[in-house]
């Protein structure tokens, strides 16, 4: 009985065995399906923050009648939009991002992709910061690189109204932010968006001495971009810093002592900030991590043009020199005065050392004990100084300065900044009565104005204050 | 003819299938064996016994070996008569749906007197849970006035656990995590010297309860450990203590420790 069973159990698998296994007759049968392709040549756009970004995408399909498609676009795996095309405001922070673009046929479900590269860029990113003021009330404006002019980005972009008489602007393109002061209040702003990151309570809090700062303070990174210094009515204010906003720390209180720095911040290598001491006249120091102000040693070699601890000037002035953008190597003229006139020194710094370079007298310098702004190029060894209307340019290797531009006679020159990273374009902040205006010349090949004139002209601002550089933070 | 054929033809079909059947038996009980016994489930080997508790920390901090915990009424933000202390705890063993209890004893080299100094209580250990911040209470006593009194801990067996096992264990990020034996617990009500000072020796100077009380005065917090200050609190502090000082200095004279020494950052 059993074995009968048994018998019929091993048929079917004798049978299963024999079946499992079929030669396949390869006789498959093709349908043509819908190809879709997606033609577009660009697929990089590069576009400032709170822009729209607009992408239509050209579908080609091989069998189009009857078909149907669903849409779908996505940074990393967030669906941002489900429509054939793509057309949204950026808010993303600057950087550079993918974009999937994914079709499917509705028909059969198989899909095609396109990815997209988008580069966001600060939507405020490069150009000049002009800090002016009218009615009283202070404002910066942007003028961005594509010639754009923003009157008052920060209140727009904040959605408030920053009172007060301004006082500086400082911002350090490695650090992502820059500062405003006025003589209400300090300021952090992200570079990029202009959002305000915090103020006085949280750059610098617990003062013993109370905000406004009296006079124009100046900001500054150090040359490792760890530290942040602010130089105020003589006192110096240290804080750690970092690469986003996100690491910039507050400043601490006055740093103790008996000194009155000039408005001036100097890095020098990585692990050393110099600072100006217009009482003692000599040159001060700051080490990395350090909150001790000490007087910068003897430099008194040979080779030194000058002693650092022994200088015997007041500093009236200072701009770099030649520099790099990595920082490696930074040189900062200063311009000293004593009863005999003015000077222009110099000291160099890779990211070991540093040592003094020029130490000579402007001589043939028309109305140079008068001159209140300077910049310097970091090409030629010339520098640019103003007198009420006039520009001079100063030749030190001549030793000699001559004329080389005057504007009208109602209009006051308030300030002058060098575009570091060419050297070939000098941009002047002048006012006529509480007009602002911002003239950009592009300098040749001898320093001079090309064709002796400005290239560029930007009116209707307040009364200028200052003209800072807007450094790219990409 | 034809029939012929036919009873030939079939009985020669006939002893194939006969043999070809024998042979697809033994093959089939073969293949039947092997089916039943070629897979079997292996059972899991599982720890066996009661569960334990050990103190948990990670390597770094030396709590298994040379640091103290160490705990001063002196130097908290308001003036208490009893803080609880809590000590981190790890079960070995299994998990369990249900609320379990846990003990901590008084080991060799105690010198805090229970009921006294201290409390240690059953504390429930919620289900599920595996780390465990055991509340040890501390009292401010008279005699920790004028003394440091040690408390070594070990845990108790209680009828959930028994002592847990003990070693080193691979954690996140490469840190290593310790179970261990024997906690110590140094409390006192006098100023001394936080554990986390040798992280502010640098940018504070040496410790002492005179400087440590101007420091709470002027910056208005008792807990300056990393944690609670930063680094930017590591650097930027001394700079308001200094101001102070000087302020201080300039109407009282110098600020004088309890050793006599005079007081500076650093």
């Amino acid at each position: 009985m059993h074995l009968k069973y048994f018998l019929k159990l091993s048929l079917a698998v004798l049978i299963m065995l024999t079946f499992a296994c079929r030669k396949d007759n390869q006789s498959f049968k093709y349908e043509p399906i819908n190809d879709i392709k997606i033609t577009d040549t660009k697929t990089s756009f590069t576009l400032p923050q709170l822009d729209s970004l607009i992408i239509t995408p050209t579908l080609a399909e091989t069998l189009p009648a009857g078909d149907s498609f669903t849409y779908s676009w996505k940074i990393d795996s967030n669906v941002i939009a489900e429509s054939k095309n793509l057309r949204i405001k950026v808010t993303l922070s600057p950087g550079t991002y993918s974009i999937i673009y994914k079709v499917t046929s509705n028909r059969n479900g198989i899909s095609t992709l396109q990815r997209y590269t988008i580069i966001v860029t600060g939507a405020y990113p490069d150009g000049w910061y002009i800090v002016n003021s009218k009615d009283g009330k202070g404002k910066v404006s942007l003028i961005r690189t594509d010639d754009v002019i923003f009157d008052n980005p920060m209140e727009v972009a904040n959605n408030k109204s920053y009172p007060g008489k301004p006082l500086a602007l400082y911002n350090f393109g490695k650090g992502g932010f820059f500062y405003y002061l006025t003589d209400q209040n300090a300021y952090r702003f992200n570079m990029n968006d202009w959002l305000e990151l915090g103020d006085k309570s949280s750059v610098l809090p617990g003062l013993a001495t109370p905000l406004p700062f009296k006079t124009t303070p100046v900001f500054m990174m150090n040359t490792s971009k760890f530290e942040q210094f602010i130089v105020a009515d003589g006192g110096l204010y240290v804080g750690i810093s970092g690469n986003t906003s996100d690491n910039v720390k507050p400043l601490s209180q006055r740093i103790p002592g008996d000194y009155d720095l000039f408005p001036g911040v100097f890095p020098s290598t990585f692990n050393l900030t110099y600072f100006y001491d217009n009482t003692t006249m000599r040159f001060m120091q700051m080490e990395i991590l350090s909150r001790f102000l000490k007087y910068a040693p003897a430099t008194t070699t040979p080779s030194d043009s000058f002693d650092m601890a022994n200088v015997g000037k007041k500093m009236v002035a200072y701009d770099r020199g030649v520099t790099t953008l990595g920082d490696e190597g930074i040189e900062w003229y200063y311009i000293m005065e004593d009863s005999a006139g003015r000077y222009l020194l110099s000291i160099t710094s890779d990211s070991n050392n540093s040592a003094t370079g020029v130490n000579q007298k402007m001589e043939n310098s028309p109305e140079i004990g008068s001159a209140t702004n300077f910049a310097t190029s970091s090409i030629l060894k010339q520098l640019y100084y103003t007198v009420d209307n006039k520009v001079y340019l100063y030749d030190m290797l001549a030793k000699s300065a001559r004329l080389i531009y005057t504007f009208p006679g109602s209009y006051v020159i308030k300030d002058i900044e060098m575009l570091r990273s060419t050297s070939k374009q000098l941009v002047i902040g002048v006012n006529n009565g509480t007009a602002g205006e911002v003239y950009y010349f592009d300098i040749n090949g001898q320093g001079e104005f090309s064709n002796n004139t400005y290239a560029k002209k930007f009116t209707g601002f307040g009364e200028i204050v200052q003209v800072a550089p807007a450094r790219q933070n990409l | 003819m034809y029939f012929l054929y036919q009873i030939l033809n079939f009985n020669l079909i006939r002893t194939m299938q006969t043999n070809q059947t024998r042979i697809m038996k033994y093959l089939l009980y073969v293949t039947m064996v092997i089916c039943l016994f070629s897979c079997k489930k292996e059972a899991l080997e599982t720890y066996q016994g009661k569960d334990g508790v050990s103190f948990f920390a990670y390597t770094y901090e030396q709590l298994h070996t040379t640091a103290v915990k160490s705990y001063s009424f002196a130097l908290q933000s308001t003036e208490k008569t009893r803080d609880t202390m809590y000590v981190r705890l790890r079960i070995t063993g299994k998990l369990s749906d249900r609320p379990r209890t846990v003990l901590l004893k008084t080991a060799e080299g105690t010198t805090a007197t229970a009921g006294v100094d201290f409390e240690l209580k059953e504390a429930i250990i919620p289900p599920g849970v595996y780390l465990f911040n055991y509340p040890v209470v501390l009292i401010n006593s008279a005699g920790m006035a004028s003394n440091v009194y040690r408390i070594v801990l070990e845990p108790a067996d209680t009828k959930d656990f028994t002592l847990g096992t003990f070693g080193q264990t691979p954690g996140n990020n490469e840190i290593t995590e310790e179970n261990f034996r024997y906690l110590k617990v140094d409390v006192t009500s006098q100023y001394i010297e936080p554990a986390y000072w040798n992280i502010l020796l640098t940018d504070f100077g040496e410790f002492s309860a005179v400087k440590y009380k101007f420091m709470v005065k002027i910056l208005g917090i008792t807990d300056f450990s990393l944690e609670k200050i930063g680094s930017d609190g590591l650097l930027n502090f001394p700079v308001t203590l200094r101001n102070a000082l000087s302020v201080y200095e300039a109407a009282n004279g110098p600020l004088l420790d309890e050793k006599g020494q005079q007081i500076s950052f650093p």
